[in-house]
C-alpha cells in the first residue's frame, strides 16, 4: 500500500500539472498568425519561401510576388525569428515539398544580439505539428531555454489573464477553426494576403528598440545556423537569396555609419557562400515610387506600411525575374 | 548549462536514473562523467583550468603525505612540506588572481597614476572561486594532517568537480564530502522526495522572489537620481533578491545532491534572524565563513607575528584590550579577503572592511556593552531586546548592501544619503513592470514579493523555532503533498519573471 502511494503521488502530480497546463495554454495563449502559417506549411506546396524577421513580415506581400512571378509564394517571416528559427522553419517546409527559392530577409541586429525569449518565436515550437523537425528544433533551441518556457508555454502570456474570455471566445469561433484572419484585424494592423499589413495611423513613431550592427558582439549561433541553412539549400537544390528591407531615410541618415558597416560586412560574408545579397538601403537599389520618409513606416526601425510593402514586393519580384 | 534550463533538468534526470541503475561501485564514476559533461558544456577551454587545479592539488596532496611517511629529518620534512604547500597555493590562487583581478589592478594603476594600460580579455572559468577554495582547503587540511590524501586522481577529480555544487558552492570539505561521493548509495524515496521539494522551493525563492525584486533593484540602482526617493526600498529589495537568489540557488544545489543521496553542507541558516554581524556571518554563506575561519582567521591569529603584536598591545593597552586587539585585526584581515573574494572592485573591499570593522568594534566594546546592559537592567533572553538586536543587525547588513549593489562607492554613499534625506515611496509605481509584454503589473509584482516574503518568513520562523519542515512535510497525507508540489511548481510560471529579464544566479558568476 505504501509503495502504491509512493508511485501515486508523482503520477497524480504530473497528471494534475498536465491538465492545468492544457487549460492554461488554451485560456491564456491568444490565437496567432503562426498557426495559420504552420497550417499552410502543412497543407500546401510553395515555390518561393520568405524567411526572416518582422521587417519581412510587414514588408513582403506574397500575393504581389506570386502575381508578378507566377511562383506560389509564402511569407514565413516572424517577429523575433533568428537564423536558427528560420533554419528549422525551412526544414519544416521541406518536409512537405522543397521550394525552388528561399529569400532570407536579413536584419543585422539579429546577428549581434542574444536570442531573446520573447516575440513570436516560441509560437514556432508551440504551433509546429509533431515531426522530426520539431524534435530537432526542441533539442537545438527549447532545451536551452528556461524550463518554464518549454514546459509551460502560457508562461509568456500570463499578462493575458484579463483577456481570457476573448481568447476562449476566439478559439471557439468558426474563424479560428478555419484558420481565419478576423482576429488580427485592428486599426493599426491586419494579417491579410499572407503578410502583416501595417495601416498608417497618426501616432508618435517609436525610435527604440533599434538594434544596430555591432561586429564585436556577433551572435555565433546566428552565423552557424545561417551557414547550415545555406548548406541545406545547396543540398536540396534551392536558390538562396538574402535581402535587407529599406528603412526610413531618417534612420539611415542618423545611423548611416552602422548601416554602411553592416552592408560591407554582410556583402563580403555572403560572397563566401556565393549567395546574392540585395540590400535595399543601398543607393543603387533605390526603389521607384517608394516613399522613404518616416511617415510611410510605423517606426524608425523600418516596419513599412502596407502600400509601401506592395511597392517593395513588386520590386523584389522584378529583381527576381 | 543554466540551472533553470530545460536541458539541465533533463541532464539531472538522466544522471539520477543512471546513478541508481548502474552497479553501485560505479556510481562515483558516473557522477564524475556527468560532472565533466556539465563543466565542458560551459566551454572546453575553461575546463583546462579545472583540470589544472585538480592535477596540481592532487599531486601536492600525494607528495605532502609521502613526505610525512618518509623517515626524513623533522626539520627537513617540515621545510619540504612548506615548499610544496606554498607552490600549490601560489599556482592556484595565482591563476584565480590573474584571471579575476588583473583588470582591477590595471584600472587602479590607471586611476592612481594616470596611466593608460589596456585591460586584458580573460576567460573566466565557471565557479573558479568555489573550486579553488575547496581544493585549497583540501591541501591545507593535508598539510595540517587533518585529513589523508586521496590517491585516486579520478576520485579526487570528482571531489573538485561535483556538478551540482561547482558553480556556486557550498564549499565542501574532503573529510565530509569525499566520503559521501565515493560510497555506494541505494535509492531511498524519502531522499528523492526531500530533494525534489528542496529544488522547487529553491526555484520558488529564485524565480518568484529574487527575479521580481531584481527588476526594482535594477531600476532604482541604475538611475539613483531618478528614483532618489526609493533608496530604502531599493536596498530592501536587494536584500530580498540577494538572499532568495543565493539561498534559492543553494536549495536547488542541495536538493540535486540529495537526489544522489549526498548531503551537502548548509550555506544559510536564516541570516536575517541574526542578532549581530558576527551571528549574521555564522548564518550567511556559512561554508565561506568557516573556510575563512579555518584557513585565514586561525592561521593569522596563531601566527608568530600576531603573538608579538598581542604582547605589544597588552603592554600598551593593558590585558583586556591587548587580548582583543589581535582578534580584531585577524577579523579585519578575514573580511578584507571576503571583500576581495566578492569581486574585483573597491566597493567590495569597502564592503568587506565595513563588516570587519563592525565585528572588530563589537569585540572591543563587548565589556562596555555588558556594563551598559547591567545598568539598564536588560536581560539577554528578553524577547523585546532580541527583536531589537535582529532589527539592528538587519539595518547594519542593509547598509553594507549599498556597497555591494551600487555601481561604485560614490553611488553607494549617494544612495545612503538619499535614504536619509529623501523618501518618496510613490515613485515605486513609476517603475513599469511588464511593459515589454504589453501589460503593466507593477502592483502585482509588489504583492507577489510581499506574499512571497511572508511565505519564506513563515518557513524560516518555524525552522528558527526548531521545527524540521522536511520531516513535517514527509508526515503529511499524500494528497496534501501532491497539492504542495503542484502549487509550488505552478507558481513558478505564474508569478516568476522570465530569466531573460531577471538574469541568472548571482553567485554563479564567482
Amino acid at each position: 500500500m505504501r509503495n502504491f502511494k509512493k508511485i501515486l503521488l508523482p503520477i497524480m502530480a504530473v497528471l494534475i500539472l498536465m491538465v492545468v497546463n492544457i487549460g492554461m495554454n488554451y485560456a491564456l495563449i491568444p490565437y496567432s498568425y503562426v498557426r495559420i502559417m504552420m497550417h499552410q506549411v502543412e497543407t500546401q506546396n510553395y515555390d518561393t519561401v520568405f524567411l526572416g524577421t518582422s521587417h519581412g513580415l510587414n514588408g513582403i506581400s506574397p500575393n504581389v510576388i506570386e502575381r508578378e512571378t507566377g511562383a506560389k509564394t509564402m511569407n514565413l517571416c516572424l517577429g523575433g525569428e533568428y537564423p536558427r528559427d528560420a533554419y528549422y522553419m525551412l526544414k519544416k517546409v521541406c518536409e512537405k515539398s522543397v521550394p525552388k527559392t528561399v529569400i532570407y530577409e536579413l536584419d543585422a541586429g539579429y546577428w549581434c544580439t542574444e536570442e531573446g525569449q520573447r516575440g513570436d518565436f516560441n509560437r514556432i515550437y508551440y504551433e509546429m505539428p509533431f515531426s522530426k523537425v520539431k524534435v530537432e528544433y526542441f533539442i537545438s533551441k527549447m532545451l536551452k531555454l528556461d524550463f518554464r518556457a518549454t514546459l509551460f508555454p502560457w508562461f509568456y502570456y500570463r499578462g493575458q489573464i484579463g483577456n481570457i474570455k476573448n481568447i476562449i471566445n476566439c478559439k471557439q469561433s468558426e474563424d479560428y477553426k478555419n484558420y481565419g484572419v478576423e482576429a488580427f484585424r485592428n486599426e493599426a494592423q491586419s494579417y491579410e494576403e499572407g503578410f502583416m499589413r501595417n495601416h498608417p495611423v497618426e501616432i508618435e513613431k517609436p525610435e527604440e528598440p533599434l538594434e544596430l550592427w555591432n561586429e564585436k558582439t556577433k551572435n555565433k549561433d546566428s552565423f552557424l545556423y545561417f551557414e547550415k541553412m545555406a548548406s541545406f539549400c545547396e543540398k536540396q537544390g534551392i536558390t538562396l537569396i538574402v535581402i535587407t528591407t529599406p528603412v526610413p531615410e531618417e534612420t539611415l541618415e542618423k545611423y548611416n555609419k552602422e548601416f554602411q558597416k553592416a552592408d560591407t560586412f554582410f556583402t563580403s560574408y555572403l560572397e563566401k557562400f556565393d549567395v546574392q545579397y540585395w540590400n535595399y538601403n543601398r543607393s543603387e537599389r533605390k526603389i521607384e515610387n517608394f516613399d522613404y520618409s518616416l511617415k510611410a513606416f510605423s517606426d524608425y526601425e523600418g516596419h513599412m506600411n502596407w502600400e509601401q510593402a506592395e511597392i517593395f514586393s513588386a520590386q523584389i519580384a522584378k529583381d527576381f525575374l | 548549462m543554466s540551472l533553470i534550463s530545460m536541458e539541465f533538468l533533463l541532464f539531472v534526470f538522466l544522471a539520477v536514473v543512471g546513478y541508481y541503475w548502474i552497479p553501485q561501485k560505479f556510481q562515483w564514476i558516473w557522477l564524475l562523467i556527468f560532472s565533466y559533461i556539465y563543466y565542458i558544456s560551459g566551454g572546453l577551454q575553461v575546463t583546462s583550468f579545472l583540470v589544472f587545479t585538480t592535477i596540481t592539488t592532487y599531486l601536492g596532496g600525494v607528495f605532502l603525505e609521502k613526505i610525512s611517511e618518509k623517515n626524513m629529518e623533522k626539520q627537513k620534512a617540515k621545510k619540504k612540506k612548506k615548499q610544496i604547500l606554498i607552490s600549490v597555493l601560489l599556482l592556484n590562487f595565482g591563476v584565480l588572481g590573474v584571471l579575476k583581478y588583473t583588470n582591477f589592478a590595471i584600472g587602479t594603476v590607471n586611476t592612481l597614476f594616470g596611466a593608460e594600460f589596456n585591460t586584458l580579455q580573460f576567460l573566466l572559468p565557471l565557479g573558479i572561486s568555489f573550486y579553488t577554495f575547496q581544493s585549497m582547503g583540501y591541501i591545507l587540511d593535508i598539510y595540517w594532517e587533518r585529513t589523508t590524501a586521496e590517491h585516486n586522481l579520478f576520485r579526487f577529480a570528482l571531489f573538485v568537480s561535483f556538478f551540482p555544487q561547482i558553480l556556486q558552492g557550498p564549499i565542501g570539505r574532503f573529510s565530509k564530502l569525499g566520503t559521501q561521493l565515493f560510497e555506494a548509495h541505494s535509492l531511498h524515496s524519502e531522499e528523492i522526495e526531500q530533494g525534489i521539494l528542496r529544488i522547487f522551493w529553491g526555484y520558488f525563492k529564485k524565480m518568484v522572489l529574487a527575479d521580481n525584486a531584481v527588476i526594482f533593484v535594477n531600476a532604482i540602482f541604475d538611475a539613483p537620481d531618478v528614483y532618489d526617493g526609493l533608496a530604502i526600498i531599493g536596498v530592501l529589495a536587494y536584500s530580498i533578491q540577494l538572499y532568495c537568489d543565493f539561498s534559492g540557488g543553494m536549495d536547488v544545489v542541495i536538493g540535486i545532491a540529495k537526489l544522489f543521496g549526498i548531503t551537502l553542507d548548509e550555506n544559510f541558516k536564516r541570516p536575517y534572524f541574526a542578532i549581530s554581524i558576527t551571528d549574521f556571518w555564522h548564518r550567511w554563506h556559512i561554508t565561506l565563513g568557516t573556510w575563512m575561519k579555518d584557513y585565514v582567521f586561525y592561521p593569522v591569529s596563531l601566527s608568530g607575528w600576531m603573538k608579538h603584536f598581542s604582547k605589544f598591545s597588552k603592554k600598551l593597552f593593558g590585558k583586556q584590550i591587548g587580548r582583543t586587539l589581535p582578534i580584531c585585526l585577524a577579523n579585519l584581515i578575514v573580511f578584507l579577503v571576503v571583500g576581495i573574494w566578492h569581486g574585483a572592485a573597491w566597493k567590495f573591499i569597502i564592503y568587506g572592511l565595513y563588516n570587519g570593522l563592525i565585528i572588530a568594534f563589537s569585540g572591543l566594546m563587548a565589556p562596555n556593552y555588558r556594563k551598559w546592559k547591567q545598568k539598564l537592567h536588560i536581560v539577554e533572553d528578553n524577547k523585546g531586546f532580541h527583536f531589537f538586536q535582529i532589527v539592528r543587525t538587519f539595518i547594519l547588513v542593509n547598509i553594507s548592501w549599498f556597497f555591494d549593489i551600487a555601481k561604485d562607492v560614490p553611488t553607494a554613499l549617494l544612495m545612503m544619503k538619499h535614504a536619509i534625506t529623501k523618501c518618496n515611496l510613490y515613485q515605486i509605481f513609476e517603475i513599469k513592470i511588464g511593459e515589454a509584454s504589453g501589460t503593466k503589473y507593477t502592483l502585482v509584482a509588489i504583492l507577489v514579493i510581499l506574499f512571497g516574503c511572508l511565505a519564506v518568513f513563515i518557513v524560516s520562523f518555524l525552522e528558527e523555532s526548531g521545527k524540521d519542515i522536511a520531516v513535517f512535510f514527509a508526515r503529511q497525507h499524500w494528497l496534501v503533498k501532491c497539492a504542495v508540489y503542484v502549487g509550488l511548481i505552478l507558481l513558478l510560471p505564474a508569478l516568476g519573471q522570465p530569466a531573460g529579464e531577471a538574469g541568472g544566479f548571482i553567485y554563479a558568476q564567482f
